[in-house]
């Protein structure tokens, strides 16, 4: 009996070893990404992570900390370590439009991520089901000036993306009723079932949704590359140009050196030909905003989300 | 007079929570309050009936009864490791705190030898599985604040 | 054909088989760890599968998350903590069982009841994918409001005696489940300005809180063992287990067909399942007041239908690309990595891929049937000899780690320990854990299904319609109005027939 549990014993530590050895710290990044697993910031992410392992020999580990859409991550970025082994997902519009529209709860302000690049974002894009009448945007735009309210819109969440698309169309004219849904899948569940009669979503829906779906306008500057024949919402004559922008935040104490190195890193990847090829066939669009022009695209985009928000009326 | 004490009790919670829900349910937007009150009225009507009920019938609950000394000395130690996670660390808290609470619910027939043989398992467990939850699934677990340069 | 049996070939390649006995056996091991769900497993694997071919990596990733579910009835036997939320209703008379010195069969009754809904699921996934994927696309929200108001009528099957704390608890089941962010109106609601509040009420750890707190609670303070010993522990009761099965297999295949149902919807996933299977099998059975003692047609009817939603949930996310289910969700993103398009041209013009990977899944899970009775005697016949000196600090060992690994926060380690205690106290004055959760699980789906509704209703000016006129609405409402009422139908019938005969 002893015998056996001596032995016991000694089989546990030494594959308590075992284990320890096998995972010795190998130099890695850690990657918090403020949502879910499966989303655009999780593939994203995973796609940066393959080639960042071949570039830089390095790990980098994908971890979720999702809640509050993203609030839960970003209110607690800075008391993470600073010294660049860790970095977190940060998106817009949702770090500007959170702490206007819900202020003290939203538990962070703008100004506490220390961003210091985006990589890509998703142009935000009016689908409908592929056997859905209207054919153009022309022919949704006609329908729902025809009858204001009746055009439904499924989307995720409201004050998301998704829902101020809606709110930019009514503004140009186009009075649609927007359905909100909780996360992407279930907005385009709707669609795909004819419970909507179109959806506010990404480009990336398209892709992922392939030729069950048309896309009838995107909110890119110019056509995406992997859809010619969208329309940009410019074209169309309405000056509608938005998305969701992804990118990366370091706890603010980080130094300027661990900000720069680690944009760096990830605008290398993103001038790697076939990253960027993977992320335009699923529709997102590269852009390379490094840590030497964050401060200035941030400075734009609060006062574009700002002015935004005064029209919905959440700041005075 | 009231014939089931906890009922009433509970009765009166239920209904300060309804009071709640509603007070919260005035900040909303109209789509948003509709469940709340909804299930808010629900809860009055019932901590109503639950009311009346309890001055008219008693439906006994089967509790076995209980040795309070370790239940809060469990629910201290319990706590305290919470606490001191993320301070002291992952490892030291939990050696600590396992070993603890083995002595806690340690009945009076153990013996010593007994007592030691518990606590190095124990050590040997929590080490365990510290390696694999931390290395293999990559779950960052505390490191210490006190320790933190 | 021929590329049929190909693709069966291929599944039983040496790598596949490889990857899913491991799959298996991981996913057993995480699956019983309180904390560790389904979804984490899956997402822990995705980076390892990027050097795989795309079916061998759906293989392991498939298998991994079958042995997963499989894997959270252990602590639900053990020590009554679903080690994933879909194990939920197996706590109700899994632990019951071990209680009474069970324990060994309520295991190997789970591991087959896992293998039979397991392999409905895959069945259904081979052979009806496409048209149940449309029919997942015919429920909207109005049919979501009413399959959710069907599963709230099981309150009161569930309710042991005490109907008003019943539906009390259930009440308050629903109100947590509004805490956060409201889908629609994007309010904060019911947070009290607690930050931690803001994303809600975490379902795992509010569930290891509510049924396994309560049980070390008692455990410490009891005198006794925690689990009495079987009379045959070196068997597995095989023979035993068999005959049962083969008695309730009425309640296996019904379960298997509930999970495999509800796998297709997107949005509800194994913890629906599992509970609304055992509320029916409960509700028709004639041992009904056994259920919840310790009756074994519980843990057969709560076991096939959550393993079944792994093959019903991959029906909408390869048909149509829409994750049927939260683990579905990060497996679609590896499968986008790999290049994959997901949708009709999946069957069509990728079938080898389809198909060498669905005879994958097949294959994983009559892994698991072995394995599982294997593994599953010896971590029974282990836990049961461990003295509750070292049992209790493990346990709650388990919920710390496991609360802290869900979203890497020590809050939900807080809020998992605080809830515990409240769930401790409401268990004390009489309130049941089951009502709650069932609350806590389905709210989201009914407010969000009868909000949406109301809107799209209201653009189309036919509200009224959109709720009680649409046809598969019109069948939910059947049932649950023959489900309230068909008791007291039948005595009054019976009645009559007494009469008669007299």
């Amino acid at each position: 009996m002893i015998k056996l549990k001596s032995i016991i014993k000694k089989l546990i530590v030494s594959s308590v070893i075992l284990v320890m050895g096998i995972a010795s710290a190998n130099a890695q990044v850690n990657n918090i990404i403020p949502f879910g697993p499966g989303g655009e910031s999780d593939v994203t992410a995973r796609l940066q992570q393959k080639y960042y392992k071949e570039m830089f020999n390095e790990d980098m580990v994908i971890q979720y900390k999702p809640g509050g859409g993203g609030a839960v991550a970003w209110q607690s970025l800075n008391s993470e370590k600073n010294d660049g082994s860790l970095i977190m997902g940060a998106n817009l519009p949702h770090i500007i439009m959170q702490p206007i529209a819900n202020k003290a709860k939203a538990g962070y302000k703008t100004s506490d991520l220390n961003v210091f690049t985006f990589f890509h974002y998703t142009p935000d894009a009016i689908l409908v089901e592929a056997s859905s009448p209207h054919k153009t945007f022309k022919d949704l735009a006609a329908f729902a000036k025809k009858n204001p309210g009746k055009l439904t819109l499924s989307g995720s969440g409201t004050y998301s993306a998704n829902h101020l698309l809606t709110i930019q169309l009514e503004k140009a004219g186009i009075k649609a009723t927007y359905v909100p849904f909780k996360g992407t899948g279930a907005a385009v569940q709707a669609l795909l079932g004819k419970q909507v009669e179109g959806s506010a979503g990404y480009s990336t829906v398209a892709s992922k949704q392939g030729t069950q779906v048309r896309m009838l306008a995107v909110a890119s500057e110019k056509r995406l590359p992997a859809f010619p024949d969208v329309p940009t919402f410019k074209e169309l004559g309405y000056n509608i140009v938005s998305g969701a922008y992804r990118g990366y935040a370091l706890p603010k104490s980080a130094s300027l050196a661990t900000k720069k190195k680690l944009s760096d890193r990830l605008m290398k990847i993103n001038a790697d030909k076939n990253f960027v090829k993977t992320m335009e066939a699923g529709g997102y669009v590269v852009v390379n905003i490094g840590h030497d022009q964050i401060d200035k695209f941030m400075a734009e985009q609060i006062k574009i989300n700002e002015s935004i928000a005064k029209t919905l009326g959440l700041i005075k | 007079m009231i014939k089931d004490k906890i009922s009433f009790i509970s009765s009166i919670v239920f209904f300060i929570l309804s009071g709640l829900v509603y007070l919260d349910a005035t900040t909303l937007s109209d789509f948003a309050a509709v469940f709340p009150l909804a299930i808010g009225t629900i809860l009055v009507f019932l901590s109503i009936l639950l009311l009346v009920r309890s001055f008219k019938l008693e439906i006994k609950i089967h509790n076995d009864s209980v040795l309070k000394l370790k239940i809060i000395l469990l629910v201290i130690v319990f706590f305290g490791w919470i606490y001191f996670l993320e301070r002291s660390g992952f490892i030291i808290t939990s050696l600590i705190a396992f070993n603890l609470l083995v002595l806690i619910n340690c009945e009076n027939k153990t013996t010593i030898k007994q007592k030691i043989f518990f606590m190095t398992a124990g050590t040997i467990f929590v080490l365990l599985l510290y390696f694999g939850f931390k290395n293999l699934l990559q779950v960052p677990l505390p490191e210490g604040l006190w320790f933190r340069h | 054909m021929t590329s049929l049996l190909a693709d069966f070939l291929s599944a039983l390649s040496l790598i596949n088989v490889s990857l899913a006995f491991v799959g298996v056996m991981a996913g057993i091991i995480i699956g019983a760890l309180p904390g560790l769900s389904a979804t984490m497993a899956v997402a822990v694997l995705v980076p390892f599968t990027f050097s795989l071919n795309p079916s061998s990596a759906l293989i392991v990733l498939g298998a991994i998350y079958t042995g997963a579910i499989f894997g959270g009835s252990w602590s639900a036997i053990l020590i009554n903590t679903p080690g994933t939320p879909s194990a939920v209703a197996t706590t109700f008379d899994g632990y019951a069982m071990a209680k009474k010195g069970d324990g060994d069969l309520a295991m190997s009754i789970s591991c087959m009841s896992s293998f039979v809904g397991g392999m409905v699921g895959v069945i259904c996934l081979a052979l009806f994918a496409p048209p149940l994927a449309s029919i997942s696309l015919a429920f909207g929200p109005t049919e979501y409001f009413w399959l959710a108001m069907l599963g709230l009528t099981l309150i009161s099957t569930l309710a042991e005696g005490d109907n008003i704390k019943s539906l009390i608890g259930a009440c308050l089941g629903l109100l947590l489940s509004m805490i956060g962010v409201s889908v629609v109106g994007g309010d904060m609601r019911l947070t009290g300005n607690i930050g931690f509040l803001n994303s809600g009420i975490e379902i795992v750890s509010a569930m290891i809180g509510l049924f396994c707190i309560p049980v070390i609670l008692d455990l410490t303070s009891l005198k006794g063992k925690h689990l009495n010993e079987s009379e045959t522990p070196k068997s597995l009761r095989l023979v035993e287990c068999f005959s049962i099965m083969t008695k309730n297999k009425f309640a296996a295949v019904r379960g298997s067909l509930i999970g495999t149902f509800i796998g297709i919807l997107p949005g509800a996933g194994g913890s629906i399942a599992s509970i609304v299977s055992y509320g029916e099998a409960k509700r028709t059975s004639k041992n009904k007041d056994n259920f919840g003692k310790g009756e074994p047609e519980g843990l057969v009817a709560s076991e096939t239908a959550n393993n079944a939603t792994v093959g019903g949930g991959f029906i909408p996310t390869l048909c149509l690309g829409i994750p049927g289910t939260p683990p579905d969700a990060v497996i679609l993103g590896a499968l986008l990595i790999q290049g994959i398009k997901t949708g009709n041209t999946l069957f069509t013009q990728q079938s080898d891929i389809v198909y060498t990977f669905i005879f994958g899944l097949a294959l994983a899970t009559l892994i698991m049937l072995p394995l599982g009775l294997l593994m599953g005697r010896y971590a029974y016949k282990f836990i049961i000899k461990v003295p509750k000196e070292v049992l209790i600090p493990s346990i709650i060992f388990l919920t710390i780690i496991g609360s802290y690994s869900i979203e890497n926060s020590i809050l939900n380690v807080y809020f998992m320990f605080f809830f515990g205690l409240i769930g401790w106290i409401l268990n004390r004055a009489g309130f049941k854990a089951s009502p709650i959760v069932l609350g806590l699980v389905l709210g989201g789906i009914a407010e969000q299904g009868f909000v949406q509704a109301y809107i799209i209703g209201n653009a189309q000016e036919a509200i009224f319609t959109n709720y009680f006129g649409r046809p598969i609405s019109i069948s939910i409402i059947s049932m649950i109005l023959v489900g309230l009422f068909y008791p007291t139908l039948k005595e009054k019938f019976f009645k009559k027939k007494v009469l008669i005969n007299d």
